[in-house]
């Protein structure tokens, strides 16, 4: 049975639409699952098991009939809790927002019940988003499945964590500034965030709205594109939405690597790291270099003015956000939270323009550095998780820079996914990240479908679960 | 309910967050023409 917990989605389907297996076994099953998993590693904030039977009776009845909507009909997917889902709590991992109930879906959301998912819980996430460590205060720590003494990166984190123990079969996460890359990269799963304006973020509570996206959590590259195929298209409730249509054709034309022209900068993205995961990660790009890409060190102007131009839009726009709310419930907010504020009150807005223009400037160089190259590779994650409780609160905005080497992706707003590439000492994972051209989400699933095809990390997945089951009896 | 009311009714808020995903100007955006806008 938990090699069924741990089947992507694909195989899941092809067993849903031969009437292998049900929706309604599969949900109770998942159910069980999370009762039995989610208490050591607390990545739910809320489970919805009624609304849960109740859709998959429903997606039964019409496998029955021979209507199957796709390769998402019948499959638990978890929601990160800042989305909004009508008629359920929606807390962003916050006391603010404790009681709301929303009146409707967030567009992604409802692109996925149309696809036939089936909405099993909403995750575990750092307050707001807004910190790298999931250690939620009101809501209760998110551990790491790989070291429960460890925090699992975030803010996705209980996204990150229901994919990687088999409690769903994909998750819904955001990514300010990396926020679904870092904890998939710790967990030892697949994370995908989109070019920005891919995939609508209406019915999500911003952070930084000129930074925020949405993506999918998953334990394959072809279920990440299963889930992104199903949730982006232009939405007229996003000013930023695009009309473009993804390339289905993905999966196809790469026997392996050869022709493909892969970018490495080494600043910033290769300084710093833990000496063991660089290992991995220099092994892999060698891999990547084996299955026949041509792999060239390039450089960017001004990438240290805009990580940092980053930080200063981010912080004054989660303040434009969070101001009002502040003036009247600050005692609500947890304590790492409140210092980021305090940083937002101080940047001026001749700073957060004079950032905007770092940040445009850069694109176009980056964009002219990266015309000629398919991708660019990096690390996603840049050093060993956290043990829990130990990260100051003044530190929550710096920790994403330490944690992870994914923030570049969200100043410039192209596509960029994690995969996972290995395992430093200790079993913890490590994910290779692989950044494209904007809007070119094809190009890195292939490059990254042919270097999963030949590198098997997801089965250690299933793997980890006597440590989970037992974790005093294996450490 | 939905935010505004949330927010207004609710947390009783003196003034209206900024919510700017839907209905003003992006504040970043690709173009309309690298977002594959076509003239109507």
């Amino acid at each position: 049975m938990t090699e069924l917990f741990f089947s992507d989605i694909a195989s899941l389907s092809q067993l849903i639409q031969t009437k292998k297996l049900s929706p309604v076994e599969i949900t109770d099953g998942t159910l069980k699952r999370i009762e039995q998993i989610d208490p050591t590693v607390n990545a739910f904030i809320k489970v919805l098991a009624e609304d849960a039977r109740k859709q998959a009776v429903k997606l039964e009845q019409e496998v029955m009939d021979g209507q199957v909507r796709g390769p998402l009909h019948g499959v638990p997917i978890a929601i990160k809790d800042i989305l909004e889902t009508k008629g359920h709590e929606t807390t962003a991992g916050s006391r603010v927002f404790e009681s709301w109930i929303p009146d409707r879906d967030a567009t992604v959301v409802d692109k996925l019940k149309e696809a036939g998912a089936i909405i099993i819980g909403k995750a575990n996430l750092h307050e707001f988003a807004m910190g790298a460590t999931t250690e939620n205060p009101h809501y209760g720590v998110c551990r790491n499945p790989w070291d429960l003494e460890r925090v699992p990166g975030g803010s996705s984190g209980g996204s990150a964590v229901a994919v990687a123990t088999g409690m769903c079969y994909g998750a819904i996460g955001t990514d300010t500034a990396g926020s679904i890359r870092l904890p998939a990269a710790i967990c030892g799963i697949t994370g995908l965030k989109p070019t920005y304006g891919r995939v609508s973020r209406n019915g999500c509570l911003p952070f930084s709205w000129s930074l925020d996206h949405i993506g999918p959590m998953t334990r394959t590259v072809k279920d990440a594109a299963i889930m992104l195929e199903a949730i982006s298209g232009y939405d007229p409730l996003d000013s930023s939405s695009s009309f473009l249509p993804i390339d289905i054709q993905w999966e196809r034309g790469l026997p392996d690597l050869r022709g493909i022209k892969l970018a490495v900068v080494r600043e910033h993205f290769f300084e710093d790291l833990d000496s063991e995961l660089k290992v991995v990660i220099e092994q892999a790009i060698t891999d990547i270099q084996a299955q026949g890409a041509e792999i060239i060190e390039i450089q960017f102007e001004g990438l240290s003015d805009a990580l940092q131009a980053l930080k200063l839009i981010a912080q004054s726009e989660v303040l434009a956000f969070h101001e009002p709310i502040l003036k009247k419930h600050q005692h609500l907010y947890g304590e790492d939270l409140q210092y980021r504020f305090n940083f937002g009150q101080s940047i001026s807005a001749v700073q957060y323009l004079s950032a905007q223009r770092i940040r445009s400037k850069f694109i176009e160089e980056v964009k002219k550095k990266l015309s000629g190259f398919d991708a660019l590779l990096a690390p996603a994650n840049a050093k060993r998780p956290f043990p829990i409780g130990t990260v100051p609160p003044d530190q929550a905005i710096s920790n994403m820079f330490n944690l992870g080497r994914t923030p570049f992706g969200n100043i410039v707003g192209f596509p960029a996914m994690t995969i996972p590439c290995g395992f430093m000492p200790g079993n913890l994972p490590v994910g290779l990240q692989i950044i494209g051209k904007p809007f070119e989400e094809h190009r890195i699933l292939q490059i990254a479908y042919v270097y999963e095809r030949s590198h098997h990390w997801v089965a250690k997945l299933a793997q980890n679960e006597a440590y989970l089951t037992n974790p005093i009896r294996n450490s | 309910m939905d935010l505004k009311e949330y927010l207004m009714h609710v947390l009783e808020l003196a003034e209206e967050p900024a919510i700017q995903y839907a209905e003003e100007e992006p504040a970043f955006a690709f173009t309309l023409e690298e977002r594959g806008k076509k003239d109507d």
